[in-house]
């Protein structure tokens, strides 16, 4: 059972740059927590601060209802896996796993049992004499997820454990550590600048920048419905495709012309949606953003009803990507690269012309001032 | 149309103009034969200068040893004698017994044994306060550790002289060992050598309930061995050759060290190189044996984060 709040936290270095500010969450036992964001967001130090290897220059962390600011590291109750994995070269597997039972003075009988159970559970036993360096990347990640592991701690805290593994490597491992969290029942708090890894591992995340909390919610939902124009652009690969446009009235239904009111690319939007916008930003200009898999071909356009009233976008192909499953089509579009993921079936060659609408339903409008979703913004869930 | 010139042929079938297996066995071993008589021929050439060069750097050192077993006419003699033709031990044992030398070599290994256990002590521990913990102030309290390398020994040795001559520790083992108990030099060593650990390696620690002691002895003094017998034998070499100051602090023949010792050899009444070249023969092979000992610790330490791998 573990609970792990944090009310304000704030880290502001001695030339009175905060690093993070007013960082608030609660995390609920056996959630598994991402910190997501940028390098240099903030996100290792906030996961530092909770581990105790930095002091909390403001606010205040409560673990299981103790105000914990000024506890010891390992008083603290919590293990770390480190991206360096961190495992101690002068040590056997097994040394370094039993390293810190024995400090916490474990029969030896009792540090036998609990280490091979874990090697057990982690499919190392067959490791234990050896030593870290006659180790690979990912035997040492599975080491030090084991020497985690082994002190049967409140919350596991993980510093960008996998970014050091190669690619397949990676993506072995995150389906363990799935694994791992469901059969240990423990909290994680994981940090990441690797948006597949939230995603997939997340049962909540946590988007960060520049020290600011973004939003903090189910990946899903960061996914669907970003708040703001940063966590849109961060959270999807390729990134969602962001389009300038101005928001008119025509038939009491709200329209956005793209590029400018003269434009002949448009979209309408009804409903509530459209009333919301036209509410807001009627006469503005307003950022729009579409995700590449929300732009489509005319034929799927008119099997999903939305050829009359969305932006027709004809554009010139300049990079295509197959990637087996789908196809990536790169084009230009107010000086930016827009991307749209297409039907492997599509053969549009480069230099060739290609004609796609846009989902309105799918789409996410920006204020061009705030930044902030004008649908799914912080306003809205208030 | 010629063999050469199908070979020529762009395009054409170099398999045409084929060799036999014996033929390219033959070049394949005759070129193999060439390119090893060359790198046999430079290494030949590099060990030839090496000794010729180390010949010339130990000469002294030899000659020193070659007279050391020379009965004192021979030295004098008007040939050139490099070696000695009536080779004798009188040398060594009347250096032994015309000074207490064996107490000196004990003074010394005293001394310099414990002067090399209290740096290391010391040093490491410093050491690790300054790379591995965060205090206010540490930067320049490092700089001020490093300018005392700026100051030479020979600066403060008059009043360092007057204050221990003041608390009285005068001829002590005391006096010759404390001042010596840490070093810049050590600390500088020592904290070059931790920077290259891995901070999360300690955060590691410090998160399985390390404390900063348990810390030292169980992770960092295993994994900086060659640090720690680079220090060893540097300082160990440095004790021993200490002259100035045991020559100004200590004055009966109980606390004398070697160095001090050696010179008691030459006096005014008798002198005899033999005998002294003797006594500084016996002297060095303990420095000597320390490095053998040690050198390969010592150089690793030496070098080691100046390149990474």
């Amino acid at each position: 059972m573990s609970e792990i709040t944090l009310r304000n936290i704030c880290k502001q270095y001695e030339n009175e740059h905060f690093a993070v500010k007013d960082f608030n969450l609660d995390i609920h036992d056996r959630e598994f927590v991402i910190f997501v964001g940028p390098s240099g967001c903030g996100k290792s130090t906030t996961l530092r601060m909770i581990a105790g290897l930095e002091d909390i220059s403001d606010g205040e962390l409560w673990i299981d209802g103790q105000l914990c600011n000024y506890f010891e590291p390992k008083d603290r109750g919590l293990s770390m896996v480190f991206q360096n994995y961190a495992l101690y070269p002068n040590m056997t597997v097994y040394g370094n796993l039993a390293f810190a039972l024995k400090i916490r003075k474990m029969s030896k009988t009792e540090i036998d049992k609990t280490v091979r159970g874990v090697a057990k559970t982690l499919e190392i036993e067959h490791l234990l004499e050896r030593y870290p360096n006659a180790l690979s990347g990912g035997q040492k990640q599975r080491v030090a997820i084991g020497s985690a592991i082994v002190r049967k701690p409140k919350a596991f805290l993980m510093d960008e454990p996998l970014s050091n593994l190669d690619a397949k490597l990676r993506a072995q491992m995150r389906i363990e550590l799935a694994k791992i969290h469901k059969e240990t029942e423990t909290t994680i708090i994981y940090v990441t600048h690797d948006q597949t890894e939230a995603m997939t591992l997340g049962s909540k995340i946590v988007v960060m920048k520049d020290g600011l909390v973004q939003q903090v919610a189910a990946p899903a939902e960061v996914y669907n419905h970003p708040v703001n124009l940063f966590v849109a652009g961060f959270i999807g690969s390729p990134s969602m495709n962001f389009m300038k446009a101005w928001v008119a009235e025509e038939g009491g239904h709200a329209a956005l012309y793209l590029g400018s009111m003269a434009s002949d690319s448009k979209i309408i939007l009804d409903g509530a949606k459209g009333q919301r916008l036209l509410e807001k930003e009627k006469g503005n200009e307003v950022i729009i953003g579409v995700r590449p898999e929300d732009i489509y071909e005319y034929e799927d356009a008119v099997k999903g009803g939305f050829d009359k009233n969305s932006i027709n976008i004809c554009k010139t192909v300049s990079t295509r990507e197959v990637l087996g499953a789908e196809v990536v089509l790169y084009f230009e579009e107010q000086d930016k690269t827009q991307a749209v993921r297409l039907k492997p079936e599509n053969m549009t060659r480069v230099g060739e012309d290609i004609d796609l609408y846009v989902d309105p339903d799918r789409i996410h409008v920006f204020d061009l001032s705030t930044e902030e979703n004008i649908f799914y913004g912080k306003e809205q869930q208030a | 149309m010629s063999q050469t010139d199908v070979n020529v042929l762009p395009g054409g079938n170099l398999f045409q103009n084929k060799i036999s297996k014996e033929e390219l066995e033959t070049l394949k071993l005759e070129m193999n034969k060439k390119a090893l008589l060359k790198r046999r021929s430079q290494t030949t050439g590099r060990i030839i200068a090496n000794i010729a060069v180390a010949f010339v750097v130990l000469l002294p050192l030899l000659y020193a040893v070659s007279i050391a077993f020379m009965p004192s006419g021979e030295l004098f003699s008007m040939d050139m004698n490099l070696v000695p033709e009536h080779p004798t031990l009188e040398n060594f044992s009347s250096a032994l017994t015309n000074v207490p030398l064996i107490r000196f070599i004990l003074n010394s290994f005293l001394v310099a044994g414990l002067i090399t256990l209290g740096q290391i002590i010391s040093c490491s521990l410093s050491a690790f306060a300054f790379s591995f913990l965060d205090f206010k102030g540490k930067g320049v309290l490092f700089m001020i550790v490093m300018a005392t390398m700026m100051v030479p020994g020979e600066a403060t040795i008059i009043s360092n002289y007057l204050t221990v001559g003041n608390w009285g520790m005068l001829d002590t083992y005391g006096v010759l060992i404390i001042p010596y108990l840490t070093s810049a030099m050590g600390i500088f060593l020592f904290r070059q050598f931790y920077m290259t650990f891995p901070m999360s390696l300690y955060e590691s620690a410090k998160l399985d309930g390390c404390s900063n002691l348990k810390f030292i002895l169980k992770i960092l003094i295993p994994l900086t061995k060659s640090a720690i017998g680079a220090m060893a034998v540097y300082t160990f070499i440095n004790a021993w050759n200490m002259y100035m100051w045991p020559l100004l602090v200590t004055g009966s023949d109980k606390m004398r060290t070697v160095q001090i010792g050696i010179s008691m050899l030459n006096s005014v009444d008798s002198q005899s190189i033999t005998l002294m070249i003797a006594g500084v023969v016996i002297i060095i092979i303990p420095s000597i044996s320390i490095f053998i000992v040690g050198q390969k610790q010592l150089i690793k330490g030496m070098f080691s984060g100046a390149v990474k791998g």
